[in-house]
């Protein structure tokens, strides 16, 4: 089947793309609910968290391997046939049709507390999807040029954050390191864990990568420079707000609104989240764009164009379904969430991987 | 009916009877006062005549070439060829024409057409030379330091021009007709083995697909062939400097002449050479980057200067620093309106007098500006309809957007600031990054001639950065860009760049 997608991307395009697929919210929330878990360790937790990250650029890496320049739909029928592989990739569709919807809810809740109070939510929402349909749109081409020029931004945004602060930041909050032994610190990884697996979504950009070769790289390195992120977010909360960063909604951004330099510089809280937005503008485009081109693969379509707005209707709804409120949602992440995630973006890539190496070692794999 | 039957008249050729020819040349100029049929006699016997449009051919010349000696020659045998004439004519090109329409068309070119009794087809006569303005000094893109002179409206000057720049006969320069009445002449020009032959054929197609009535400027032209024609942004580069042409046509460009207007066409062309002026490239790099940045700096002013401050003002007071938001609220104080409805009416109120100002005549023109500034600056404030803070930005965003260097460019980034503004001023910084992300989307998604129009930002050329975040020094841009010259990579001996800045200067 030929591809849908014509556009091709370079590998630095395809590892900033995937850094800010994943990085956007998981520095907006994360620190917060590892915090509850983890308490100081919490800045251990992440390191977890990058090493499912890994084994998932693997797993998306050698499929594509094995079903070269194809997606996760189109490999997932040939693996277990027509009508398994399509119940797989619906459900594997519908559950990325519920992370898009959280992290929408995620930057709409974030949006109204930064930025606009008394703004209804659908306007907000439908908003920010309207951009990013017009995005997705214009092909995955011009998402990762986006990528490439808010990545390096958004990095810049929290490493300032954090030199900002640096005389606020107190040192002693770390201590005692793994005091309490390994554990709080892993079942704090179950947030970061949750966000890192999300790097299988690298399934659907390696089959347009120019040089396939170098996908690889580009994933892991994109999972280290999250890494280092993440734990750089995850420290700067601990160091100024000790245990308190488990009772804050958005704990980084709030420690930016304490940045404050000569009585000058200070109230950048609305630019903080200004570069928040683009990077997570390229992260709702990118997972959009996931969606959209799964589902046309699904239906075999020849062209993914007339079902970007379509899903982008989907998808505002799906924003104010995925919870009644934002406790709930912050509920979802810690009991149901991660489950569903599991299985969707580790057991059954994993299932389908080793079913494909059990194929193509006894010749009857196409 | 008339016009099939000239037509036909005009597809047939030539005889040989003078007479004949004459009338059905008559026919087809058939109330055009301007063109002059002229009889003579070669020697005593041999009755000819001269067809030219007054004012366009040279009437001195042909006084003293053609007919003043007619009398005097003596006419080669009847029957010899029209050919034989030419010895005869002393000017320096001649050469025969066969048909009406031949005739038709080097009379409108001001080339007076010979014909004589007897002989087949006639002599077109190159005499052509009408009033044209001398060349001056571009007023739309003046420099301090660089060539003075501009292209002007006669296109064989504008190529005499491109050719002493590029003295080399890889310059190419193709040429081609558009438009039914306008007969309008266009240059393709193009340096061979550095620009993409592909680009070239390319143009050609796009050129060949204008079905028009007339050229009149090469904005016509423009906008029949740009890749998106529903985009606000300029996706093909106009200049009247010919150093300008010339360059691009060394990074592998093409450039469009056209008859009649001194504005030529390059294609294609990046957002960031609008933001480029030649002079960045005659002045010291230093000096090239640090204005490149102010540039920059007050293009993105000109697009949400007004914009972030309405969005400040109405939604996130908190950034503005204690002291001035007391003082900015105090002129605020009395003003009637919303921030976005005062911005709105300035900005209008802005463009109004600047339209008005480039339209009217010199002498009236200043006393626009004196009623602007008076009016908008001084009573507007103390009538109380706008504060003096909205004042100053719709001043300074003003200036800024003169500082686009290329007009097109700078009237995009104006219109675009409208929609920017209610954005900001419903939805506050949200809504600037909403129209913004769209404006992005669409930038990055656009393509002049195939060529990203972005490029090199977050492509994957990353030479050519060197041009566009800062302006390296000379010797140090030893390839030419990616897109566009990619074919002729190197326009430095490689090696040279390292000796200059050891030795200052290849051995």
């Amino acid at each position: 089947m030929p591809m849908i997608e014509k556009g091709k991307i370079s590998s630095l395009q395809l590892g900033l793309a995937m850094y800010l697929m994943i990085g956007a919210t998981s520095t907006l929330i994360v620190p917060a609910i590892s915090a509850k878990q983890a308490k100081q360790d919490m800045w251990i937790s992440p390191i977890w968290g990058a090493l499912w990250g890994i084994l998932c650029i693997f797993l998306a890496w050698k499929l594509e391997r094995l079903y070269p320049r194809s997606t996760f739909v189109e490999y997932s029928e040939r693996i277990v046939g027509k009508v398994a592989g399509k119940a797989i990739s619906f459900v594997f569709l519908f559950f990325l049709l519920l992370v898009i919807g959280s992290i929408i809810r995620e930057y709409e809740e974030f949006i109204i507390l930064a930025f606009l109070p008394n703004t209804p939510m659908a306007v907000v929402v439908a908003g920010i999807v309207m951009a990013s349909s017009f995005a997705v749109r214009s092909g995955l081409e011009v998402l990762v040029r986006f990528a490439v020029l808010f990545a390096p931004l958004f990095g810049l945004l929290l490493a300032f954050i954090f030199l900002f602060l640096l005389p606020d930041l107190d040192w002693q909050n770390v201590r005692p390191v793994l005091g309490y032994g390994v554990m709080p610190s892993i079942k704090g990884a179950i947030e970061p864990i949750a966000w890192f697996i999300e790097f299988f979504a690298i399934a659907f950009l390696l089959p347009c990568l120019r040089n396939r070769k170098s996908g690889l790289r580009a994933g892991l390195g994109a999972v280290l420079a999250m890494l280092a992120t993440m734990v750089l977010a995850h420290l700067t909360c601990l160091l100024l707000f000790g245990d308190l960063t488990a009772d804050l909604m958005f704990p980084v951004f709030s420690a930016s609104r304490f940045i404050s330099i000569a009585d000058f510089f200070s109230h950048v809280e609305s630019i903080v989240a200004t570069l928040w937005l683009l990077g997570g503008f390229v992260q709702i485009s990118m997972w959009q764009y996931a969606l959209t081109i799964g589902t046309a693969q699904w239906l075999k379509l020849t062209d993914y164009r007339p079902i970007v707005f379509p899903l982008g209707f989907l998808v505002i709804a799906f924003a104010k379904w995925v919870a009644p409120n934002f406790q709930d949602m912050l509920a979802f992440f810690l009991t149901t969430g991660p489950v569903f995630s599991l299985l969707c973006l580790v057991l059954i890539p994993a299932a389908l991987l080793f079913i494909a190496l059990i194929r193509k070692s006894f010749g009857s794999g196409n | 009916m008339r016009r099939s039957e000239n037509n036909d008249q005009a597809a047939s050729k030539l005889g040989s009877r003078l007479d004949d020819n004459l009338t059905q040349l008559r026919s087809l100029y058939q109330d055009c006062f301007d063109v002059v049929f002229h009889e003579f006699r070669y020697g005593k016997s041999v009755r000819a005549a001269l067809v030219y449009i007054a004012g366009l051919s040279n009437i001195d010349e042909i006084n003293r070439m053609i007919l003043q000696s007619a009398g005097k020659t003596e006419p080669p045998e009847k029957g010899s060829g029209i050919d034989a004439y030419r010895p005869i004519v002393p000017v320096s090109s001649t050469h025969p024409v066969s048909t009406p329409n031949d005739v038709v068309k080097e009379v409108s070119d001001g080339n007076p057409v010979l014909l004589v009794d007897g002989e087949t087809g006639g002599l077109a006569v190159a005499l052509a030379s009408w009033d044209q303005r001398s060349v001056q000094e571009p007023e739309a893109e003046a420099v301090v330091r660089g060539p003075r002179e501009g292209f002007i409206e006669t296109l064989q000057v504008n190529t005499a021009m491109l050719r002493r720049k590029l003295k080399t006969p890889s310059l190419k320069m193709r040429t081609m007709t558009i438009g039914k009445f306008s007969q309008t002449q266009v240059v393709i020009a193009y340096l061979d083995g550095v620009a993409d032959p592909g680009l070239l054929s390319e143009m050609e197609q796009r050129l060949k697909r204008i079905q028009i009535d007339g050229i009149l400027e090469t904005g016509y032209i423009q906008e029949m062939i740009e890749d998106n024609p529903m985009s606000p942004f300029p996706l093909l580069q106009t200049t009247e400097r010919p150093d300008i042409a010339a360059a691009h046509l060394l990074e592998g460009r093409i450039v469009l002449l056209v008859e009649g207007t001194p504005l030529t066409l390059i294609a294609p062309v990046s957002f960031f050479s609008f933001l480029q002026s030649a002079e960045d490239y005659y002045q010291s790099f230093y000096f090239g980057t640090a204005i490149r940045w102010l540039r920059y700096l007050f293009t993105l002013i000109a697009l949400i200067g007004p914009s972030l401050y309405v969005a400040i003002i109405t939604f996130h007071q908190e950034m503005i620093p204690t002291t001035l938001l007391l003082s900015m609220a105090k002129s605020r104080e009395l003003i009637p309106f919303p921030a976005l409805v005062e911005a709105l009416l300035m900005e209008v109120t802005f463009e109004a007098l600047r339209e008005a100002g480039v339209r009217l005549p010199k002498q009236v023109g200043a006393a626009v500006s004196i009623v602007g500034a008076l009016v908008i600056g001084q009573a507007a404030i103390s009538a109380g309809l706008v504060s003096s803070p909205m004042v100053m930005v719709v001043a300074v965003t003003g200036i800024a957007s003169f500082m686009i260097p290329h007009y097109t460019m700078g009237i995009a980034i104006r219109i675009i600031r409208f929609p920017m503004m209610l954005l900001a001023g419903f939805l506050g910084f949200y809504g600037l990054i909403l129209g913004t992300l769209f404006l992005l989307t669409h930038l990055f998604s656009l393509r002049s001639f195939g060529v990203p129009y972005m490029a090199p930002v977050a492509t994957t050329e990353k030479t050519g950065l060197k041009d566009v975040l800062v302006r390296a020094p000379l010797w140090n841009m030893r390839i030419r860009p990616h897109f566009t010259g990619r074919w002729n990579k190197y326009r430095q001996q490689p090696g040279s760049s390292y000796q200059v800045r050891r030795r200052g200067g290849p051995k």
